[in-house]
């Protein structure tokens, strides 16, 4: 995680009383809001000073996260869950296979794919035993393999089977 | 940094399996547990099967009578989630 340059302050400065929120402060190495907004500091305390570390703007906390879609019947929540993540600035990888295939069909989830942060692939395999003519399918989303499902494992933080 | 992966079969033991075998492209671990269920012998599972013995996956599963799976408890399935970066039911 990268900082911007380190602020110092004594425990009592002005500034560094409430509206700090962080259950764990003054403990070294918490990371902590303003007022429950998301993290925007680090606080590292040695005894005599607190040391305010702000994180980057493009360091916040931002997550990416993985959808692999297995079944046809979770549209809603593909849709809406996708759409959240992408507004707050996460990273979002979706990999369709077996029955989830058939959501290629559907265009209220290729658009997602048109969503910033948002890479789709599917397993071209499942599309063709599912009879789905992968030639329809826009040029975002990738006509790929198991190997993109292994790429997205390896690299998202959390993975939810929809 | 290689991951962990746990994948839970269910209804759908022969997609689990091909699944199963693709993530271990990125070399990360892959433990298949089978939930209370006997395999199918259909011949998909069955190659998968052959494949999972050929790169040393391991299988576990609480159903007793599993030709191709150490038997563990049910307990000792859900204590071993903790271990896993990700876990995918399928």
């Amino acid at each position: 995680m990268t900082f911007a340059p380190v602020r110092r302050l004594s425990p009592h400065s002005q500034g560094v009383q409430p509206p700090l929120s962080c259950a764990s402060f003054p403990d070294t190495g918490a990371i902590c809001g303003l007022g429950g907004e998301r993290p925007v500091f680090h606080v590292a305390y040695d005894g005599n000073f607190l040391e305010l570390r702000w994180l980057l703007k493009s360091e916040e906390n931002t997550v990416k996260l993985g959808i692999l879609v297995n079944t046809d019947r979770h549209l809603e929540h593909i849709v809406g869950i996708t759409q959240a993540a992408s507004e707050k600035g996460h990273e979002v990888i979706i990999f369709s296979m077996d029955e989830g295939t058939h959501l290629v069909e559907n265009q209220r989830f290729t658009d997602l794919s048109e969503l910033d942060g948002v890479s789709m692939s599917l397993c071209r395999h499942s599309a063709e035993e599912h009879t789905i003519d992968v030639e329809e399918i826009p040029e975002g989303i990738t006509r790929g393999s198991q190997f993109n499902n292994a790429m997205m494992s390896h690299e998202a933080d959390r993975i939810i089977v929809l | 940094m290689s991951r962990k992966i746990a994948v839970l079969v269910r209804e759908r033991q022969d997609e689990a399996l091909r699944m199963s075998i693709g993530l271990t492209l990125m070399d990360d671990v892959v433990d298949i547990y089978v939930l209370n269920r006997k395999l199918e012998s259909t011949d998909s599972i069955v190659a998968n099967l052959e494949t999972i013995n050929d790169l040393e996956l391991k299988i576990y599963s609480d159903y007793a009578d599993q030709n191709y799976a150490e038997h563990v408890s049910v307990d000792q399935i859900a204590n071993s989630m903790t271990d896993y970066d990700h876990v995918l039911p399928y």
